[in-house]
């Protein structure tokens, strides 16, 4: 097998290797599973006509996620005339949830078992694109504070701020829905 | 509220995420044993956020994997 050949195989291994967390990210932003397939898709063709400039050895997932950052960015761009997704935004309340104990009146393990997957999907639609993006890389897909920082080409105080909000945002969202629950199945 | 304790609960977030130094760790890690509010408080969280990550990740549909197969095929 020539250089070239081997190359291309590698990158290709690394392509599907990484195809569920394409689709994941590609998910949290555009909101719905047709869109992400092709977000996904041309992504993948985009790769592929770069394969030559990727590097052996470095992190491909997070290069591919680049490119499907900038494939979305542009799309969004074309779409609404230069405007991007905000910066802060006031959808998150502030602040960290205290030890008042008052976040979790109901047992903790039965609110975790009810938590369902359309309850995690609300809470991060509720979430701008901002902090749903430091979501998904920090948490889902793992990626450090400093490499979510430079895939967001943002500072690392930046993603951490974020990360911290908006798991505080999603945790309170889910706790209000919770008892809410409880308060209809009660009366 | 004492002053480990006013650790703990700025450095959760990053305690979950495994971005504090060794030493960091090891300052949340002492103070929790001895102190039920904290051990549970960080007990919650790190649940919380271990049912969230785990509800987040999905997998891409054998359609799309298909796709791309047939993608990377043609290329």
């Amino acid at each position: 097998m020539d250089k070239k050949t081997k190359k291309r195989l590698t990158f290709e291994t690394e392509v599907m290797a990484n195809l569920d967390s394409m689709y994941r990210y590609a998910l949290h932003l555009v909101r719905n599973t047709e869109d992400a397939g092709d977000l996904v898709q041309e992504t993948c063709a985009r790769s592929l006509k770069a394969a030559d400039q990727f590097k052996q050895g470095t992190n491909a997932r997070a290069w591919l996620f680049t490119i499907m950052r900038n494939i979305f960015f542009n799309q969004h761009r074309a779409k609404s005339r230069g405007e991007v997704p905000s910066d802060w935004t006031d959808e998150v309340e502030s602040g960290d949830q205290r030890f008042t104990g008052s976040v979790w009146p109901q047992p903790f393990e039965l609110f975790l078992r009810d938590m369902m997957r359309d309850d995690i999907d609300k809470a991060m639609a509720e979430l701008s694109i901002d902090f749903r993006s430091v979501v998904m890389l920090c948490d889902v897909e793992g990626f450090s504070y400093a490499e979510t920082a430079e895939l967001l080409d943002i500072p690392v105080g930046t993603v951490r701020s974020r990360l911290h909000r908006a798991r505080a945002s999603m945790q309170s969202m889910l706790t209000q829905w919770f008892n809410k629950g409880l308060e209809a199945n009660e009366s | 509220m004492s002053p480990e304790c006013a650790f703990v609960l700025d450095h959760y977030n990053d305690y979950i995420s495994g971005e504090l130094v060794a030493g960091e760790v090891a300052r949340v890690e002492d103070h929790i044993k001895s102190c039920p509010n904290c051990e549970k408080f960080l007990g919650k969280a790190s649940r919380l956020h271990g049912r969230t990550v785990g509800l987040l990740r999905t997998s891409a549909p054998q359609t799309l994997r298909n796709s791309i197969s047939s993608l990377l095929d043609k290329a």
